[in-house]
């Protein structure tokens, strides 16, 4: 990835949830949860950049905060060189254009009450990009471009498929030209067979409009295929950043293994006779993080220093980050 | 093949519809042994928990199931009253649902649902129901068994509801396990320890189990022999390394493409 554009960094990015006061005069300050611990990311222009992890480990979080989906507690992002943390009002509104984000829930993301053509002009009229005949040739063509009849703009979200009406949230949300797709878990709520026509679909976007991805899912397939790079999160923070290649291939980070020693494989022989590396428990809640590094509670390899001493991401290899103290 | 424990033949489930009765499920049959794990891979909307349901007498009220032979243990489930199906629903055939935060009861304790399963199906007192609940919590792995069954399902993380459920199941000491899809919200670490608990525990029990599933890659660890369906009829049935290594129907090969990265 070295030479291509940095499109996105944040530094000491942290997301601390439901830290407000409650407006009771004697109420408690809550501490909140930190879903997200002083992440420190830089996204390439053109990248497809994974984020992978157990629910609950922050991956939407730092998704949605680096859209500005959601404000930081702490830390900057930057878009493009400028300061995106504390931006508002018409500038935010101007950057949303730039940035988007795609949902998991199909049915959720789309209004019942809306035809799916008015669904997806919102974006062109709220940025006042395009009106009458221009507006419509444009949704016309957002809908060609994800495989969609044209013809179906007057149609309502409930006369659609699942894989169908992804395919609209992904019209709407490509229909302003971003240059950067947050797709949150897209593909989670689609058939078997209607999953690889959709991710086959972002792959051609991507080359066709050159965007750039951040792509959040759980099925560690998926990611094999469609990212350049993976960043795996465990409660709140990155534990291992590597080129995919890499990581697949030698994952360095204990989590990272036991993460992918859990997906079972497609060949009866070999998931017969192997055992599960044990990854005894859950992960614990992001309220209260186990001191020092989170994942000592559940890890293999833990020593006495994992449970003060909280690791920091260190190059091990060209572009492979890992925060352990004993990496593999 | 030792004696089979549930034969159906020709099992159909209709549904009464403003434009005419719409058949489902088409003509399924098929045999399971005492012991054995078979496993039922589809889409959503394949008629796999459909079929399922309609064997334990679950299905919606529009919906009808017809079958020529549905026989459990010499018993015909389709033609049963209420009460006799009762009698088996949760003591020979039980359940796990993929869902389990809609399967609990939310204003009851964990322990109160896994008692009311006891007390039903064995007449235990209460004491004697509490012993068992703690006993089974324990079994399916969930520390501090005690403490855990005067909690409320929303004190659970997915993965110790699924098995709060598993336990409820294995409360009635089941001879088949039906498992709609239990793992299929679950993260892979947890669904990995779900799959390792059904099959330990099938093990040390010897009932039979169903797993139905839209993923094939969970099938090669636990099912023995594959049921594939698609559209409401089964288009493919082998022993699960012969349909791993040799799908014959294309809907299979396909299903088997999309798991290769």
């Amino acid at each position: 990835m070295n030479g291509a554009d940095v499109i996105l960094t944040s530094r000491q990015l942290t997301v601390i949830y439901g830290a407000k006061p409650t407006g009771w005069p004697f109420g408690r300050r809550p501490a909140g949860v930190q879903a997200l611990r002083a992440i420190d990311l830089t996204v390439y222009a053109g990248e497809t950049l994974a984020l992978i992890g157990e629910s609950g480990s922050g991956k939407s979080t730092l998704a949605r905060a680096l859209v500005r989906c959601i404000p930081a507690s702490s830390g900057t992002v930057h878009f493009k060189g400028s300061d995106i943390t504390s931006v508002t009002g018409s500038s935010l509104r101007a950057l949303r254009r730039r940035l988007q984000i795609i949902f998991q829930d199909p049915f959720g993301s789309l209004n019942p009450r809306l035809t799916v053509g008015s669904a997806i002009a919102e974006p062109l009229i709220v940025h006042k990009l395009a009106h009458g005949q221009e507006l419509r040739a444009k949704v016309a063509e957002s809908l060609s471009l994800v495989g969609l009849d044209p013809a179906v703009a007057g149609r309502k979200p409930h006369e659609f498929s699942g894989g169908q009406r992804q395919r609209i949230c992904i019209a709407r949300a490509l229909i302003c030209r971003p240059e950067l797709v947050a797709a949150d878990e897209v593909l989670s709520a689609l058939d078997l067979s209607v999953r690889s026509q959709t991710l086959e679909l972002f792959r051609q976007l991507k080359s066709q409009l050159s965007l750039t991805y951040l792509f959040i899912s759980h099925d560690l397939g998926v990611v094999r295929q469609i990212s350049d790079r993976v960043a795996v999160m465990y409660l709140g923070r990155i534990v291992e950043l590597a080129p995919t290649a890499a990581l697949y291939s030698y994952p360095r980070h204990p989590y990272t293994r036991a993460l992918l020693d859990a997906v079972p494989v497609a060949d009866p022989k070999i998931e017969r006779s192997r055992r599960y590396a044990a990854l005894p428990g859950e992960p614990p809640s992001p309220a209260r993080p186990p001191p020092g590094c989170a994942f000592h509670t559940r890890c293999p390899r833990a020593i006495d220093r994992c449970r003060t001493d909280v690791p920091q991401l260190a190059e091990l290899a060209p572009g492979h980050s890992v925060a352990c103290h004993r990496p593999y | 093949m030792s004696t089979a424990l549930l034969e159906v033949e020709g099992l159909s489930v209709t549904f009464k519809g403003h434009n005419g009765p719409r058949t489902v499920v088409e003509n399924v049959s098929f045999r399971l042994a005492a012991g054995e794990a078979v496993g039922v891979v589809g889409e959503s909307g394949s008629g796999k928990s459909l079929s399922m349901l309609s064997l334990l007498g679950l299905l919606p009220a529009a919906a009808q199931a017809r079958a020529k032979r549905a026989c459990f243990d010499g018993r015909e489930l389709l033609s049963l009253t209420p009460p006799q199906l009762r009698a088996i629903r949760g003591r020979e055939i039980a359940i796990v649902f993929q869902d389990s935060l809609t399967a609990l009861n939310p204003v009851l304790t964990v322990g109160r649902q896994i008692m009311e399963v006891c007390q039903r199906h064995f007449r235990l007192s209460r004491t004697d129901a509490r012993r068992r609940a703690e006993e089974l919590l324990a079994q399916v792995g969930i520390p501090d068994p005690a403490l855990r069954l005067q909690q409320y399902p929303h004190q659970f993380s997915g993965g110790m509801r699924q098995r709060v459920t598993i336990a409820m199941a294995l409360a009635g000491e089941p001879r088949l396990l039906i498992a709609d899809e239990p793992t299929t919200s679950l993260d892979v670490t947890v669904q990995a320890e779900i799959v390792s608990l059904i099959q330990d525990l099938q093990r040390q029990s010897g009932m039979s189990v169903i797993w139905v599933t839209h993923d094939l890659a969970v099938l090669a660890r636990i099912a023995e022999r594959v049921l594939v369906m698609y559209a409401g009829t089964i288009v493919e049935e082998a022993p699960v390394e012969q349909l791993f290594a040799a799908p014959t129907h294309p809907y299979t090969r396909s299903l088997l493409a999309n798991l290769q990265p």
